[in-house]
């Protein structure tokens, strides 16, 4: 039966079917197959799995990203990234890689990133003078740090998928992000020496604090989000719920947002919203069913069985979630994959919070990666550039992701220290 | 039928959005009675989780408008125009298949939850259980459309934003 399960899905999945109407479609042929179940769990299981306080930090950490993805706001962000790395060789390449670091900070979903600030980025870069292929690449690449940096869209849903705090996972986040970022930047530096890429002058201090001055209001959002869940003064749902109100009244008072334009956001970040949560729906039902077979149990029963350790379950993780990634949507193959496999993660001492972290930064290398690479499709749509060129430009920076996973997976205690810290 | 679903459309994606503003207004209210007025409301939290569910159904039936939801179309690009045409009536009959299941088992649902009540707001459980098959009946009415006008599948994300000219990939919105 949960062959059937499986194999009925993945089928549902290769003939086009929505992922979230193909798991429930599954579910549904298994519940009438079953003369012990009747039908009505379908309409419950489904709704329950809507009903959940903790994801309704979903749509405002959106709302708040989509309030300051004006011009005006992305260009304090990245003027203040240029003068702090232009100098450096290659420096408006180390700049978009900073620029995302300080967008990752707002905004938790990485084709935000590659969208609004990437084609902010794209263009200064080409006005510099840099090759279109690059510019694209290091956009892409470094739109990935988004969801590892928090606030984080994946994170929160794995956070209530495996009943992990968002607090600690989001705080588990820092170090994963800021490494991902550092091997991004030297992948561009080694680049952009072989290539004798420009550099800008050195700004001075003067003009270093002035654009320190200009972003306090945009990164005073980051501050207010992780300061209101780490202090313990807002939950993660309610510190999304203050930011966007804060980057509302913030976008009004600088003139970047309009209040007509306000009903049309709203019914985007909705519309963006169900998306994901249609799926993380249907999958509540779909892993219940899962449960019932006792699908986890058993796998859990094959890995300890086999002798499996914890490093190579964690290496066939990535490898299965690479694969995955290659050809489907991040939170898709959270909500499959993570309940099956939270038993064995528990049973081989993995902790939870590092086990999400590995998750997400590997599903993360698959939006840049192809047949289906949301990230990836929005930069070529910015650029023009064809497949093979994006592909051929990005190894360099899919090895450098890869090398921050591959640490990111071994060494726990980069992403656990800080959680540990402050939840002791 | 054409009337009939832009006015499903408009309205959906009004009530979707409203509701967000409604939640998110609920929430801060809630924070600012609770830090500066130290008298919070306990229903908040009902109020918002309820209405996310209707944000999620309401907004999944806006998304069915143009076909966009997730899906993995490996296999559908490299088909022929027949054989896209094949599996895009598959993929409605599913979606509409799906959905009646939900339709019909959500009412049914809601009528046996009639009388357990959300603790703090003192209204039916039902409001909740009613988010799925209210959401249905719209998203059939677009399933049945799209199969008359054979409109191909929204590519995701690009294509909602492109209706509304608030496209992720020109983020200067004026």
């Amino acid at each position: 039966m949960t062959v059937l399960l499986v194999a009925g899905l993945i089928l549902l999945l290769a003939l086009n079917v929505p992922v979230g109407y193909a798991m429930l479609a599954v579910s549904v042929a298994y519940v009438s197959l079953k003369p012990d179940l009747p039908l009505i769990v379908a309409a419950q299981q489904v709704a329950a799995g809507s009903d959940k306080f903790l994801l309704l930090a979903i749509p405002f950490f959106f709302l708040a990203a989509e309030f300051m993805s004006s011009g005006g706001v992305m260009h304090r962000l990245v003027n203040l990234a240029r003068a702090l790395v232009g100098h450096m060789r290659g420096g408006l390449g180390q700049m978009n890689i900073v620029g995302s670091v300080f967008f990752a900070g707002i905004s938790g979903s990485a084709v935000a990133d590659a969208a609004g600030l990437g084609r902010v980025e794209i263009e200064i870069m080409r006005r510099g003078g840099y090759p279109t292929d690059f510019s694209a690449v290091v956009t892409a690449a470094s739109a990935t740090i988004g969801p590892i940096i928090p606030p984080s869209i994946p994170l929160v849903v794995y956070g209530s998928i495996a009943g992990v705090s968002v607090g600690k996972l989001f705080l588990g986040g820092f170090v994963p992000g800021l490494l991902m970022a550092l091997a991004l930047m030297c992948a561009v530096h080694f680049l952009s020496i072989r290539n004798h890429y420009p550099r800008d002058a050195w700004v001075g201090w003067p003009a270093l604090a002035r654009s320190v001055v200009r972003s306090i209001p945009v990164l005073m959002l980051p501050a207010i989000i992780l300061g209101g869940i780490f202090s313990g003064v807002f939950t993660a749902t309610e510190s999304a719920i203050v930011a966007s109100v804060y980057a509302m009244g913030l976008g009004l008072i600088l003139r970047e947002l309009e209040i007509k334009a306000i009903p049309g956001i709203l019914a985007k970040v909705a519309c963006d919203t169900a998306r994901v949560m249609f799926i993380v729906a249907a999958a509540s039902f779909y892993s219940w069913i899962l449960a019932r077979e006792g699908l986890p149990g058993a796998l859990a029963g094959w890995f300890i069985g086999l002798g499996t350790e914890a490093w190579t379950f964690l290496l066939l993780v990535n490898l299965l979630l690479l694969v995955l990634g290659t050809f489907m949507e991040p939170i898709p193959i959270m909500v499959i994959v993570v309940p099956a496999l939270l038993p064995v993660v528990t049973a081989l001492g993995i902790d939870l919070v590092h086990f999400g972290l590995v998750v997400t930064l590997n599903l993360m290398i698959g939006l840049v990666t192809p047949p289906v690479g949301l990230v990836m499709y929005v930069v070529m749509q910015i650029t023009g550039l064809k497949l093979e060129t994006f592909l051929r430009a990005l190894w360099p920076f899919l090895l450098a992701l890869l090398v921050a996973l591959f640490v990111i997976t071994y060494i726990p205690s980069l992403v656990l220290f800080l959680p540990r810290m402050f939840y002791s | 039928m054409r009337g009939l679903v832009a006015a499903a459309d408009r309205i959906l994606r009004g009530a979707a959005g409203l509701a967000l503003a409604l939640s998110g207004g609920a929430m801060f209210a809630q924070v600012i009675a609770r830090y500066v007025f130290d008298a919070p409301f306990a229903w908040a939290e009902e109020f918002a989780t309820l209405l996310f569910s209707w944000i999620i159904f309401l907004g999944a039936a806006a998304v069915q408008r143009t076909d966009s939801h997730l899906s993995v179309d490996t296999l559908r690009a490299r088909a022929g125009p027949r054989g896209q045409a094949a599996l895009d009536v598959f993929r409605r009959l599913v979606i509409i298949a799906c959905s009646a299941v939900l339709l019909w088992q959500g009412v049914a649902l809601s009528v046996k939850m009639w009388p357990l009540q959300y603790p703090a707001m003192d209204v039916t459980r039902s409001l909740l259980y009613l988010t799925t098959p209210v959401g249905a009946v719209f998203t059939i009415l677009f399933a049945i459309w799209l199969l008359r006008t054979r409109e191909p599948p929204g590519g995701g994300m690009a294509m909602d934003t492109a209706r509304d000219g608030v496209s992720p990939v020109a983020p200067e919105r004026r």
